[in-house]
């Protein structure tokens, strides 16, 4: 994959760059700041973007504007921010309008390579990405009450925060320790409590998680 | 028995000796205080012209000297701490000079002491010295008998018989009493005054604590935010890059590669001392191990680390409160990284003195002068507009820190230099 990457942590930015390539990506911009990235994805069209929310100027959420600036000139462009901590302000932010192609990741789970490459592919795929973190405090912060999600079970409430990380059928069977078809299950009768339409299991996914992080 | 022997001894404790000594003193520094008062009192009364303004600053200043030197002398003797009246910083121009001088209530106050001194002074020292001495002399009669002509007499009645010679020392001996308390209760009433006189009246106190609690809180604030800028762009990214690179070491050697996956290892080796050494580094800004083991060992080893050459001496017979240990420190540090930075200067020396009442922070370069407080006022706002977060920092942020431990600072920079700072803050704030 093509990908454009801003941090202004140069340090971290030579480390991600060798870490996509070993991996087999290809770095068609490393970048220090909002601007130049916002620069960088229109010469370069990239496949994804890895971005810093806390860079220069301001050290705030730079990288939240940037993306949603980015995303509203090219809807659906994938985009991978960092943090150093969650703030679910900007997880709002962020997951309020287009939801897919979207991550939200701790910069610790950089570490986990394979898991990292996994999160990588799935917001290139247009999926989601979320940090467990994120969605603990999403939840956490009163979200996530209304719409039918205080109808499931404890089990199927699990699995949607599994869901809502981004995890797909696989990997939720396998966190959870139960079967692929115990997965369907539960999912199938998430969608009918939060009384879902019928349409392509991808997006009836996003809407439930969007609907359990209340956003 | 011995409630006698202790009643006759009062005359004589060292606490006696003390007021006795005080009373002593009291005359002929009130006489020169009531001097410089009442000039200065003629001096403002009079039509304002160019030599009442070049004089009126000086005499201000000689009262106020004058008010110290009272301060000092009722610690030491009565035993009695009057605190400081802070003056705030003085600001640049003819104006702010003036005001500096003038416009200084504790200069006021300290000059309503030093005239309702006088009077108090003349019944310390004129009657309570003089009936001391008569007192003395009644007891030394019997010796003092045959050299005078005359004896005491009541009347008619001479005191010459033995028994009567007796009755004159008993007489001494109860004098003597009286006068020890009468000098103790004037000096008592000395000490409320210049409590109320000599001390920042507690509106002025108030205003000023006001001024440096907000000053602390925001010193505070910008330390935290440092702090945090400090970890999180500094110890926290490297941690994750050296997480990064034993990532890709673990899948260098699930790929069978283990001399890639062995350099990345001895890169993160690298990487690890590295962070250890930020850590040192930034626990040093946060507090130095040193100064758990004193000012000294501190300011050595700082000496020691300066990028221009500088010494250190450290002279206390005690230590000072923690936070004054602290603030005296990282004053210091300020300064010598000042001095790097602005002084072109080729050598630095870094002095702790005491005089038991105050420790005084003395730091000289050899440098080109110049510093003012005023152009340090610029530089940090330089510095803030290219970095945002800078601030209280430079010598005037050093004089509003050092203000909030009641300590003063004095800058002294010629053209040319040398450049001289002293701080001085109470041992026990």
């Amino acid at each position: 994959m093509r990908v454009v990457i801003a941090d202004d942590a140069a340090i971290l930015r030579a480390g991600l760059v060798q870490l996509l390539e070993d991996e087999g990506h290809e770095i068609v911009a490393a970048v220090g700041d909002g601007e130049a990235l916002k620069a960088a994805v229109a010469a370069h069209r990239p496949d994804v973007v890895i971005a810093d929310i806390r860079m220069p100027p301001t050290h705030t959420d730079e990288g939240v504007r940037a993306a949603l600036e980015l995303r509203r000139r090219d809807p659906g462009l994938p985009v991978l921010l960092f943090s150093q901590w969650v703030e679910t302000d900007y997880a709002g932010r962020l997951l309020a309008g287009d939801s897919a192609g979207i991550g939200y990741l701790l910069k610790e789970r950089v570490l986990d390579v394979r898991d990292f490459m996994d999160a990588l592919a799935r917001v290139a795929a247009g999926g989601t990405a979320l940090d467990p973190e994120v969605v603990s405090q999403l939840v956490g912060a009163g979200r996530g009450t209304h719409s039918g999600v205080d109808t499931l079970s404890p089990r199927e409430r699990e699995v949607l925060a599994m869901m809502a990380e981004g995890r797909s059928n696989n990997a939720i069977a396998a966190g959870l320790f139960i079967t692929d078809r115990a997965v369907e299950k539960h999912v199938a009768n998430i969608f009918t409590k939060l009384s879902l339409p019928v349409s392509t299991a991808d997006h009836r996914r996003v809407l439930a998680v969007l609907r359990y992080l209340g956003v | 028995m011995t409630t006698v022997v202790r009643v006759l001894r009062i005359p004589f404790t060292a606490r006696a000796r003390r007021d006795l000594l005080y009373a002593v003193i009291a005359l002929p520094l009130a006489t020169l205080g009531l001097a410089a008062a009442l000039l200065t009192v003629v001096l403002s009364l009079g039509s304002v012209g160019a030599i009442t303004l070049l004089l009126l600053p000086l005499f201000m200043t000689v009262v106020r000297g004058l008010g110290n030197v009272h301060r000092r002398l009722i610690r030491r003797l009565l035993h009695q701490r009057i605190p400081k009246p802070v003056r705030p910083p003085r600001r640049p121009g003819v104006l702010g000079f003036l005001a500096h001088h003038l416009a200084d209530p504790g200069t006021w106050k300290a000059l309503g002491y030093l005239l309702l001194k006088f009077p108090l002074a003349a019944l310390q020292t004129y009657v309570g010295i003089g009936a001391w001495i008569i007192s003395l002399s009644l007891i030394a009669y019997p010796l003092l008998l045959p050299i005078e002509h005359d004896p005491l007499n009541f009347g008619t009645y001479k005191f010459q018989s033995v028994p009567s010679q007796l009755m004159v020392i008993g007489m001494g001996v109860v004098a003597l009493l009286i006068i020890t308390y009468y000098i103790r209760v004037l000096n008592i009433l000395d000490g409320w005054l210049a409590a109320r006189l000599l001390s920042p009246g507690s509106t002025v106190r108030i205003r000023e604590l006001e001024e440096t609690r907000a000053n602390a809180i925001n010193e505070a604030a910008l330390t935290v935010r440092r702090i945090e800028r400090d970890l999180h762009d500094g110890v926290q990214v490297q941690l994750v890059a050296l997480g990064i690179r034993l990532g890709r070491a673990e899948r260098r050697l699930e790929a069978q590669d283990p001399a890639a996956a062995g350099e990345l290892l001895r890169d993160s080796q690298q990487d690890t001392k590295d962070i250890i050494k930020q850590l040192r580094e930034l626990v040093r800004g946060i507090h130095p191990p040193a100064l758990d083991s004193g000012l000294g060992p501190a300011l050595h080893t700082l000496a020691a680390r300066s990028s221009i050459p500088a010494t250190a001496r450290v002279e206390l017979p005690e230590r000072p409160a923690a936070s004054v240990e602290t603030m005296l420190y990282f004053s210091a540090a300020e300064l010598l990284a000042n001095a790097g930075k602005h002084s072109g200067a080729s050598a630095v020396s870094i002095a702790v003195l005491s005089d038991g009442e105050s420790v005084h922070l003395i730091v000289t370069d050899d440098g080109k002068g110049g510093a003012t407080l005023e152009r340090e006022v610029r530089d940090r706002d330089e510095r803030r507009g290219l970095d945002g977060a800078e601030s209280g920092s430079g010598l005037r942020g050093l004089a509003e820190r050092v203000r909030t431990v009641d300590g003063t600072m004095d800058v002294s920079s010629p053209p040319g230099g040398p450049t001289t700072i002293t701080m001085t803050v109470p041992v026990r704030p």
